[in-house]
C-alpha cells in the first residue's frame, strides 16, 4: 500500500469509513502482532496485546495526523507502549517461551530438528531478554527485514544508532546461546 | 582482538557484513578473514544474526483476526452513535464551537427530528447523492458560526480535503464532474489564503497530495489540470504564512442553467428551514444566473444573518439538492511576483511532484527481505509478512 493510498484511507477512517479503517488493519495486523509476540514470548498475550492496540489506535485515530512517518509507525509506538505497560502491570519480563516452537526450520536432518528446536525456543527467550530499545531493532531488522534508515525512522533514532544497537543485540544473543550450551557452528551446520 | 564494544566503526562493517551474509554473497568465513581484526566479535554475532533471521515468523490466526475485524467494526459503530447521540454533531476535524453556537445547533438539530444522524451519516456524501446538500449545509452553519468561535484556519483546510475526498470517490465512480473540480479549486484557494504560520504545514502536505492526485487522474483535460496544479503550488511568505499563485480564472467553464443552491430539507410535511448563516466577509456574494467563469465555491454568502426553521413535524428529513451552484468570485488575492518555479516546499512530496509513481523515500527503499528471501529456510505458516514501504 503506498503513502497517498494510505492517507486516503486513513482520511476516510477518520471520518468514520469502517471499510477504510479495515484495510488499514488488514494491512498491519500481524506486522503488530509479530512484533508483540516476539517481545511477550506468548502467543495468547500477543494477541491480546494486538486487539489493545488496535482498539487504541481506533480510539485516537482522531487525533492522528500525518507527520511524514508511514501509519505503521505510528502503531508501533502503540504497540510499544502496550508491551511496557504490560510489563510494569505484571512486574516482571518473559522468561519462559511458549511460542510455537516451530525450529529455525530445515529442510532434512530429524536429529539435528530437535536441537534446532531447542535453541530457537532459547533464542526467542533471550531476545525478550533484550533491552527494548534491541528488542526492536531485532525484530524491525530481522524479523520484518527493514532497512536500517526505516528501522531509525521509526524508532526515531539515527541510523548509526541503530548500527550499534545491532551488533549489542546480536553479540548478547550469541552469549546468551553459547552459555546455553549452544554450539553455534554446530546449529548453523545444519543449514549448509 | 580489538575491542569493538563502542566502535561505530565497527558497526558499520558489521552491518554491512550482515547483509552480505544474509543475501548469501559472502560467508561468515569470508568475513572473518576480511576483517580479522574483528573476527572474533564478527563471527558469533553474524551466526546469531543468521539465526534470528530464520526463525519462524509467528501469526495472528486468521479466525482472531476476522474476530478483532469484528470487534472494531462494532467499536466504529459505537462511536459514531455515541457522537451522534451525546455531542452537537462534529465531523472529524470540525473546531469546538462556542456554548452559545452549541446551544443553537443542538435548537437548531433536534428540530429537524433526526437530522442529527442525518448530518452525520452526509460526512460521506458526494455531489449527487442525496444527502450532499446537507453535508454542504452543514459546513456553511459551521463556518457561518466561526466569529464565534475565532478559529477558522483549520477550517478551511478540512472543507478542501472533504473536497478532495469528494473528487477521489466521484473519480472512482466514473461521475467526476467540473463543478467538483472547481469547488475543489475554491477552496483549496481559500485554505491557503486562510493559512497561518501554524497551519502552514499541514495545508502543504495537503496540497502535495492533492498535486499527487491530480497529476496523476488521466480524464482531466489540460487546461483544468493546469489550473488545479498550479493552486497546488503556493509562495511561503517570510511570516510562515502562504500565498497562493497567481490565481487566474479556471480554464473550464462550467455551463450549468440553474443559477443557485438551494438546500432544502424536505419531509412529507414540508420542513423547509432556511438557515442562511453569513459567513466570510470578503466572498461577494454574485446570485444571478449569469455564468461567469470564475471558481465557484458553495453559494454559503448568500445569506441574511438569522437562521430561521419551522418545523412541522418530526420526520426523516429528504435531502433534494439541485446540483448547481451560485457562481462566487474568489476573494481578491493581494498583487504577487509570479511564481517562478517550482521550487521544493517544506513537507512537499517531490516524488509525488515530479510525476513519478514513488516517492523519493520508497525507490530508496531497499526491501531487505526480498534479497534476504533466499536464506530464508522458515516457511511461514500464513503469507509472508507483508512489505512495508514507507
Amino acid at each position: 500500500m503506498d503513502r497517498a493510498e494510505e492517507q486516503r484511507l486513513l482520511r476516510q477512517a477518520q471520518r468514520g469509513n469502517a471499510d477504510a479503517f479495515a484495510a488499514l488493519y488488514h494491512e498491519s495486523v500481524q506486522v503488530i502482532f509479530r512484533y508483540i509476540a516476539h517481545r511477550v514470548n506468548d502467543h495468547t498475550l500477543a494477541e491480546d496485546l494486538t486487539a489493545d492496540v488496535f482498539t487504541r489506535a481506533l480510539e485516537s485515530l482522531g487525533k492522528y495526523r500525518d507527520q511524514g512517518k508511514p501509519f505503521i509507525a505510528w502503531l508501533y509506538r502503540i504497540a510499544h507502549a502496550r508491551v511496557i505497560d504490560h510489563y510494569r502491570r505484571t512486574g516482571r519480563r518473559p522468561s519462559e517461551s511458549d511460542i510455537d516452537d516451530e525450529p529455525i526450520a530445515v529442510e532434512t536432518d530429524l536429529d539435528g530438528g530437535m536441537l534446532r528446536r531447542q535453541a530457537a525456543k532459547v533464542l526467542r527467550e533471550a531476545i525478550a531478554e533484550l533491552t527494548d530499545d534491541q528488542q526492536q531493532v531485532v525484530i524491525l531488522r530481522f524479523v520484518e527485514g527493514y532497512r536500517i534508515e526505516l528501522v531509525a525512522e521509526i524508532m526515531g533514532k539515527q541510523p548509526n544508532a541503530i548500527k550499534a544497537l545491532q551488533f549489542r543485540a546480536m553479540r548478547s544473543l550469541a552469549s546468551r546461546l553459547e552459555r546455553s550450551g549452544y554450539n553455534l557452528d554446530s546449529i548453523l551446520a545444519g543449514f549448509s | 582482538m580489538n575491542d569493538a564494544r563502542t566502535n561505530p566503526e565497527f558497526d558499520a562493517l558489521f552491518d554491512e557484513c550482515l547483509r552480505d551474509v544474509l543475501r548469501g554473497s559472502r560467508s561468515i568465513d569470508d568475513c572473518a578473514a576480511a576483517y580479522p581484526h574483528y573476527a572474533d566479535d564478527l563471527r558469533p554475532a553474524l551466526q546469531a544474526g543468521i539465526l534470528t533471521a530464520r526463525l519462524k515468523a509467528p501469526q495472528m490466526s486468521a479466525a482472531s483476526v476476522d474476530l478483532l475485524e469484528m470487534r472494531l467494526r462494532a467499536q466504529m459503530q459505537m462511536q459514531a452513535s455515541s457522537i451522534s447521540e451525546e455531542k452537537v454533531i462534529r465531523p472529524a476535524r470540525w473546531l469546538p464551537l462556542s456554548r452559545a453556537a452549541a446551544i443553537f445547533l443542538i435548537v437548531f438539530l433536534a428540530s429537524l427530528g433526526s437530522g442529527a444522524g442525518a448530518v452525520a451519516a452526509s460526512a460521506n456524501a458526494v455531489p449527487g447523492d442525496w444527502l450532499y446538500g446537507l453535508k454542504r449545509l452543514w459546513e456553511a452553519i459551521v463556518l457561518a458560526l466561526t466569529p464565534l468561535t475565532g478559529e477558522a484556519d483549520d477550517l478551511y483546510l478540512t472543507i478542501a480535503e472533504r473536497r478532495l475526498d469528494e473528487v477521489e470517490q466521484l473519480s472512482q465512480r466514473g461521475m467526476l464532474t467540473d463543478a467538483a473540480l472547481l469547488d475543489l479549486y475554491g477552496a483549496t484557494a481559500q485554505a491557503i489564503t486562510r493559512a497561518d504560520a501554524q497551519t502552514a504545514v499541514e495545508v502543504t502536505r495537503f496540497l502535495s497530495e492533492m498535486h499527487t492526485q491530480i497529476d496523476a487522474a488521466s480524464t482531466l483535460n489540460s487546461g483544468l489540470r493546469h489550473d488545479l496544479l498550479s493552486v497546488t503550488t503556493p509562495l511561503p511568505l517570510s511570516d510562515g504564512r502562504l500565498q497562493a499563485p497567481s490565481i487566474t480564472p479556471p480554464s473550464l467553464l462550467v455551463s450549468t442553467t440553474a443559477p443557485t443552491f438551494t438546500p432544502s430539507l424536505t419531509a412529507t410535511s414540508t420542513v423547509t428551514p432556511t438557515a442562511t448563516p453569513s459567513v466570510t466577509p470578503t466572498i461577494s456574494p454574485t446570485p444571478s444566473a449569469t455564468l461567469t467563469p470564475t471558481p465557484r465555491v458553495p453559494a454559503t454568502a448568500t445569506r441574511t444573518p438569522t437562521p430561521s426553521v419551522t418545523p412541522t413535524a418530526s420526520v426523516t428529513p429528504s435531502i433534494t439538492p439541485s446540483h448547481t451552484w451560485t457562481p462566487l468570485p474568489l476573494p481578491t488575492l493581494p498583487p504577487q511576483t509570479p511564481l517562478t518555479q517550482a521550487t521544493e516546499q517544506p513537507g512537499q512530496n517531490t516524488g509525488g511532484n515530479n510525476g513519478s509513481s514513488t516517492t523519493p523515500d520508497e525507490q530508496a527503499t531497499v526491501r531487505v527481505r526480498e534479497t534476504e528471501q533466499s536464506v530464508y529456510l522458515t516457511q511461514t505458516a500464513g503469507p509472508p509478512p507483508t512489505e512495508i514501504t514507507p
